[in-house]
């Protein structure tokens, strides 16, 4: 089985880091525009975490909070992995709504099959990461599922005012678990047939 | 991690059909990582250990009742599908 990954400590007014866990996480792009309009498209994930190294994350909360730091510091987003359950995952239920409004014509189709299910709950999968959460006393989240083919970015700036919505936070060794995995399926070669 | 651990003791429970053994013995191990290895079995020496027999009735209560309520305090997060809207701003 998988291992279960421990929180530590975090208090609403701390930076925002790598390993912390926000939920209802708003993601917009413009998906059309012209002269005197623009249409957007808000995509809410229930639960996401951040992927961006940590220091870079630190030093970012810092300058936007404190004015303070190098402006070499600067980054104009940081980058987020959404997770989702393992469940809704398995039949594509979690892309239900993204199907229904921006591609209505793809039907919903397994989304991975009972090998990739096995192993995925090992934790062996190249792509998804089987996640479960406790603080040490209770569970925080279960049977949920991390697939590296979904990232997205939001400003610093947008993190720092959602601190309420933050869960918790990974301890650093389970967050750079997460995200040395995230590296390796970035830096995968496509051979061809 | 690999420290090196001496005068620990470490209690060993073992189930017979009076009671529980408990025994009480001070081994020298090493630490490697999040596993415990013994050097050898020497560490259980005759003058190192010490052997109880504890009633089952003593043991069984003492466990607290297992609650099967969950804790109010658990901060359980239910994850749900994404959300889609779409809506169109007027440039100023």
């Amino acid at each position: 089985m998988a291992t279960i990954s421990k929180t530590i400590p975090c208090k609403q007014d701390e930076p925002i880091c790598q390993g912390d866990i926000f939920r209802n996480i708003k993601y917009s792009y413009i998906d059309n525009e012209d002269n005197e309009n623009v249409d957007i498209v808000e995509l809410t994930f229930s639960h996401a975490i951040i992927i961006s190294q940590g220091c870079d994350v630190i030093s970012m909360s810092n300058l936007e909070t404190e004015q303070s730091g190098k402006v070499t510091k600067f980054m104009p987003s940081i980058l987020m992995c959404p997770i989702y359950n393992k469940s809704m995952v398995r039949n594509a239920a979690h892309l239900s709504n993204i199907v229904k409004e921006l591609c209505p014509e793809v039907t919903l189709e397994s989304y991975f099959n009972s090998d990739d299910l096995k192993v995925t709950k090992k934790d062996w999968h190249y792509r998804y990461h089987y996640l479960s959460i406790s603080n040490g006393k209770d569970s925080i989240l279960n049977d949920a599922i991390i697939d590296y083919k979904h990232y997205f970015t939001v400003p610093a700036q947008y993190l720092i005012k959602e601190r309420g919505n933050r869960i918790c936070r990974l301890d650093s060794i389970y967050a750079e678990q997460i995200t040395l995995k995230f590296a390796v399926y970035l830096s995968r070669v496509a051979i061809p047939d | 991690m690999g420290e090196y651990l001496k005068e620990d003791s470490v209690e060993i429970l073992t189930n017979t059909t009076k009671g529980v053994n408990v025994i009480t013995a001070t081994p020298t191990f090493t630490s490697i990582g999040s596993s415990t290895v013994f050097n050898n079995e020497n560490n259980y020496s005759a003058d190192t250990m010490k052997a109880t027999i504890v009633p089952s009735e003593n043991i069984q209560s003492n466990i607290p009742p297992q609650s099967t309520e969950p804790s109010e305090t658990t901060p359980f997060e239910q994850l749900q599908e994404i959300t889609v809207k779409k809506f169109r701003l007027k440039k100023n």
